[in-house]
């Protein structure tokens, strides 16, 4: 496919750009600003410009229509429309020219509303000219464009769950019953996750595992479904539609097809050890499954504890399903999609030093099994340190939760747990007193409120008061309280007979390894993120690969189950196509620039959050197309020239700096602004009107790791007034790069860069880096207008002044790029 | 209570203090009282109140009273923090706030002038003297007070003292 593309581009080669500009007049939206008959008329005087003509409404049949016959009849090769920002109509008019025959990417859009007549109204000489500018940048990048064509992947048809809780069951249960194959793996040696401890659930007091447990069988049973319990994934390759995983299955010691769970081993087991799914209250034998519900109904043998006396081995008998030299086993897979449902993990409460390690400071978890019927004690709720029923019981929340020292973040359910086990105890023993220290009882969802009440009717006492310490009695074992009531401004000093905490829910172990293995990334509190917090919720960043339930965050039940559903949902999306298209924008490597085939270099692969680049020993870098996003942060660190972005290459981007700067360039600033932050929020300052200085032009790459230092560079050797280089927002907790971290390599290289614009003598206010978001028009307006001022204190002279002294350095540093056309290479490389 | 003024006035009390972001970040959550051996004693004193206080715009009435004065700082309360609002950190700005506006508690004055003169807070007597001698501990050693004073000038410590004001300046103190 690739050798097609490189073929049709030759071909282009000889043919002659035939180019077309249409003015749209937005109604008055730009006409009331700009005379679009004049603007039309400049246009048809560019080079290369067969037809240029203007429109009432250029997104319109009749415009598009117009478009469509100029291509058929004058032969046209390239099409520019003059109208509004790419980022709305831009899919409008590459369906158009496609319907014409024309490849899609052999369109330009030049902004002259947004960026023009909506923000300089009160100029229109200034946005006259600036229209004429941005038309004629186009023109320019026009000329430097090639066809590309889509790119398509096979996908297979099968899917891998990792994670068998509850939102893993029901997105592995979704697929399954769309009929795709899944594979459903599970750490523990039986799924149901988190949910299978819970006694009840909240606000409905159902039973948690007589909901959970038929769920669980289905999945076991469902004939679309291969369940790997006791299983982890070890390595993922590939991308998405097209994903290679290993994984590690840990032996249990017990084949399992052999056992058919009868239990007749576990009486034998002379081995007495806690039980990890009781939180440790109770115990379980060295050969056991973690509860009487687990699924699948397999025993296996703890080999840390087992003594290898054999017993269980005799009480099998002939059906011989024990076997103690069993070994890890590594299976590989081949799926088109992944989903990730890893669940959470409690924060382990004995970090917040004040609320002591006491014999009866227990967590919600443990709670939970000691209230549940099926567990250790039988549902006798019971204190640790003399095993006598508690008669007063206080909760306290926010444990590691919404504390600078351990989580920030709230966990959501804890709220709700606790009223519930309160309920719960309360309707256990009627003669109970609870109370419940908290900061804010958030009960958001559906009928959480109404329990909430419902909890206070049945007169369990609540405190606003975050309690600063617990002290324990050492001979009762009693523990008391020290808080501040902050509703009376009172202290309290409340002696109990036992603490129940509800810690916060942490990402489970081993996470961040998982997230290494699967190229996505965790958010600042260690869970997993999505593609977008408000429209991407379940999507990750490496396309095929999605997230339900806790991994992302702190979830509910409901919750949890609505996004394994949701998950599977988009898993399907890609599986029932069987082939996923993707936008060719991506990075190319010219092999035989690479610097990696003599020397250790790398450094491509090391921008790529996406893990797209491979640099193998003495071998040229190589992009793997479907798991390129198309930043273009490589292509801007390749410290040979090696890399370039299909759409976005140098010549274009150099092409474009040099129409924008051919005329009175010290008066101007240039702009480079990332597509989907500071080119929207440009985008915003003109549907907002906010009026700004007219000398900006902004330039638009998809990420602005794109910005090469040699652009910026160039821009001055060109006599530049000013550059701005902006991106989504960074902080150095966060970014909301679109590219995960593409922003972060701006940061550095554009910051490197102010000492050697020192160094040639060029002021350093002169170049600006700026994180403006998508939502920052006024902010955006803002930098230009100061940006503006600073242009003009400066004044044209000094300017110039500045700009002929550090010319000669200049133009050694850029000495490649002397003869743009000829000496950048590009795919997309123009023989004009 | 109508919110735009004390707003305004949150802005103009809390500009001049260092702290003030971190204070904004207070959600009031009592921990800082229910450890504080202070506000054990004294019902009135709660360094969560007198945050509240300062939020919304009641600086003054605070800094003019002896509540900023009260804190021990055993820094209970800066580590069990979960905004880690560095409440030590808070009462140090409250104080120096507090005697920039000439609200210096006399015992505290008292205490400084005693530093200003003698280089000690606890100034030595011939007693203490004697019972060093006889616990075979080292003598005191000398303090070079001229030094003391000249820092308490420069740094303009001695104009927060009203009474080392009073004698002009340092000199002859």
């Amino acid at each position: 496919m690739r050798r097609n593309d490189m073929e049709k581009r030759e071909q282009l080669k000889e043919d002659k750009v035939r180019l077309g500009v249409y003015v749209c007049h937005c109604g008055l939206n730009i006409a009331g600003v700009i005379d679009c008959d004049k603007i039309a008329n400049f246009a048809a005087k560019l080079p290369d410009v067969v037809v240029a003509r203007d429109n009432r409404y250029m997104c319109a049949d009749p415009g598009q229509e117009m478009i469509k016959k100029d291509i058929k009849e004058l032969g046209l090769n390239r099409v520019i429309v003059a109208a509004c920002s790419p980022r709305l109509h831009e899919p409008t008019f590459r369906r158009c020219v496609k319907e014409a025959g024309l490849n899609p990417y052999l369109f330009e859009m030049a902004n002259i509303r947004e960026h023009c007549t909506w923000c300089h109204s009160h100029d229109p000489e200034a946005a006259f000219e600036k229209a004429k500018d941005l038309i004629k940048t186009a023109a320019s990048k026009a000329r430097y464009l090639r066809p590309l064509e889509v790119m398509e992947v096979p996908v297979t048809k099968r899917a891998l769950v990792i994670g068998g809780g509850v939102a893993g069951i029901h997105a592995a249960l979704d697929l399954a019953d769309m009929d795709f194959e899944v594979y459903l793996v599970e750490r523990e040696l039986s799924i149901g996750g988190r949910m299978a401890q819970l006694d009840k659930t909240f606000p409905t007091l159902d039973c948690s595992i007589c909901i959970l447990g038929p769920k669980m069988v289905d999945a076991g049973r469902h004939p679309n479904i291969k369940l790997l319990s006791y299983a982890e994934v070890e390595k993922v390759d590939g991308f998405i539609g097209n994903f290679h995983v290993k994984i590690v299955k840990k032996p249990r010691y017990v084949i399992e097809d052999k056992c058919n769970g009868c239990g007749e081993c576990v009486k034998a087991c002379p081995i007495d050890v806690p039980n990890e799914f009781d939180e440790g209250l109770g115990p379980r034998k060295a050969i056991y499954v973690p509860f009487p519900q687990a699924v699948p109904l397999k025993y296996a043998i703890d080999k840390d504890r087992c003594i290898e006396c054999y017993k269980c081995v005799d009480a099998c008998g002939e059906r011989e399903a024990i076997d103690l030299s069993m070994k890890p086993e590594e299976i590989e897979l081949d799926v088109g999609t992944i989903v990730v449902a890893t669940g959470y993990d409690l924060f382990d409460p004995s970090e917040i030093k004040e609320y002591g390690a006491y014999d009866n400071v227990i967590n919600s978890l443990e709670l939970e099994r000691l209230i549940n019927a099926a567990g250790p004690t039988g549902g006798k709720v019971v204190r640790p340190s003399d095993s006598k029923k508690p008669h007063r019981v206080a909760f306290i929340q926010c444990v590691g939760s919404r504390d600078e020292r351990a989580k920030i973040y709230c966990s959501g359910f804890c709220c709700m747990y606790t009223i519930k086990n309160a309920i719960l105890l309360k309707e256990k023993y009627s003669d109970i007193e609870i109370c419940i220290f908290y900061m804010d009882m958030r009960t958001w969802f559906k009928g959480y409120e109404e329990f909430y009440r419902r909890a206070r009717g049945e007169g369990i006492t609540f405190i606003r008061g975050r309690p600063a310490e617990i002290s324990e009695d050492p001979i009762t074992g009693n523990l008391t309280i020290s808080a501040e009531n902050t509703s009376t401004g009172e202290l309290v000093d409340l002696e109990v007979d036992m603490v129940v905490l509800s810690p916060a829910a942490v990402p489970r172990i081993g996470m961040d390894k998982l997230g290494r293995t699967l190229t996505i990334t965790t958010d600042p509190s260690g869970f997993f993120m999505e593609s977008h917090p408000k429209l991407k919720p379940i999507d990750t960043a490496t396309e095929g690969i999605f997230l339900c339930g806790a991994a992302q965050g702190p979830k509910d039940i409901p919750y949890s189950v609505a996004q394994g559903s949701a998950a599977a949902a988009r898993a399907a999306r890609i599986l029932a196509r069987g082939k996923w298209e993707i936008e060719p924008i991506v990075a190319y490597v010219y092999e035989e620039r690479c610097q990696n085939t003599s020397v250790k270099c790398g450094i491509c692969a090391t921008r790529c959050p996406f893990g797209a680049i491979v640099a193998e020993l003495n071998q040229p870098a190589k992009v793997i197309s479907a798991k390129c996003h198309g930043c273009g942060t490589c292509v801007a660190d390749c410290p040979t020239s090696a890399l370039t972005q299909m759409h976005f290459t140098d010549a274009q981007i150099f092409s474009q700096i040099h129409a924008i700067l051919e005329e009175e360039p010290e008066k101007k600033i240039l702009g480079f602004l990332c597509n989907w932050c500071s080119y929207a929020g440009a985008d915003l300052a003109g549907t907002s009107r906010f009026e700004y200085p007219p000398n900006i032009r902004a330039i638009r790459v998809m990420c602005s790791g794109r910005v090469d230092r040699d652009f910026i560079l160039e821009a001055f050797r060109k006599g530049a007034g000013m550059v701005l280089v902006s991106g989504c927002r960074l902080s150095e907790q966060s970014s909301d790069c679109h590219y995960i971290s593409g922003n972060r390599h701006t940061e550095k290289r554009v910051k490197a860069l102010f000492p050697v614009l020192e160094k040639i003598g060029i002021s350093p206010q002169r170049l600006r880096l700026e994180w403006v978001s998508a939502a920052e028009g006024e902010k955006y307006a803002q930098i230009v207008k100061e940006m503006a001022e600073q242009l003009v204190a400066l004044g044209s002279e000094k300017i110039k002044e500045e700009n002929a002294k550090a010319k000669p350095f200049l133009d050694r540093m850029l000495k490649k790029l002397a003869e743009p056309t000829a000496a950048v290479p590009s795919p997309g490389n123009s023989s004009t | 209570m109508s919110l735009p003024k004390p707003v305004l006035e949150r802005e103009k009390a809390l500009k001049s203090l260092s702290t003030r972001e971190k204070i904004l970040l207070c959600f009031q959550c009592g921990t800082c009282v229910g450890g504080c051996p202070i506000a054990r004693a004294i019902s009135r004193y709660s360094p969560r109140k007198i945050l509240e206080k300062i939020l919304l715009g009641d600086a003054k009435n605070i800094l003019t009273s002896d509540l900023v004065w009260l804190c021990a700082y055993c820094h209970t309360c800066y580590e069990r923090c979960p905004q880690q609002v560095g409440l030590s950190n808070v009462f140090m700005d409250l104080k120096n706030l507090a005697a920039d506006m000439g609200n210096v508690p006399e015992e505290l004055a008292k205490e400084a002038l005693q530093m200003i003169r003698t280089g000690w807070i606890v100034p030595s007597s011939p007693v203490i003297d004697r019972r060093r001698v006889e616990m075979k501990l080292p003598p005191i050693p000398k303090v070079n007070v001229a030094e003391i004073q000249e820092i308490a000038k420069a740094t303009g410590f001695l104009n927060l003292i009203p009474e080392a004001k009073k004698r002009g300046g340092g000199r002859g103190v």
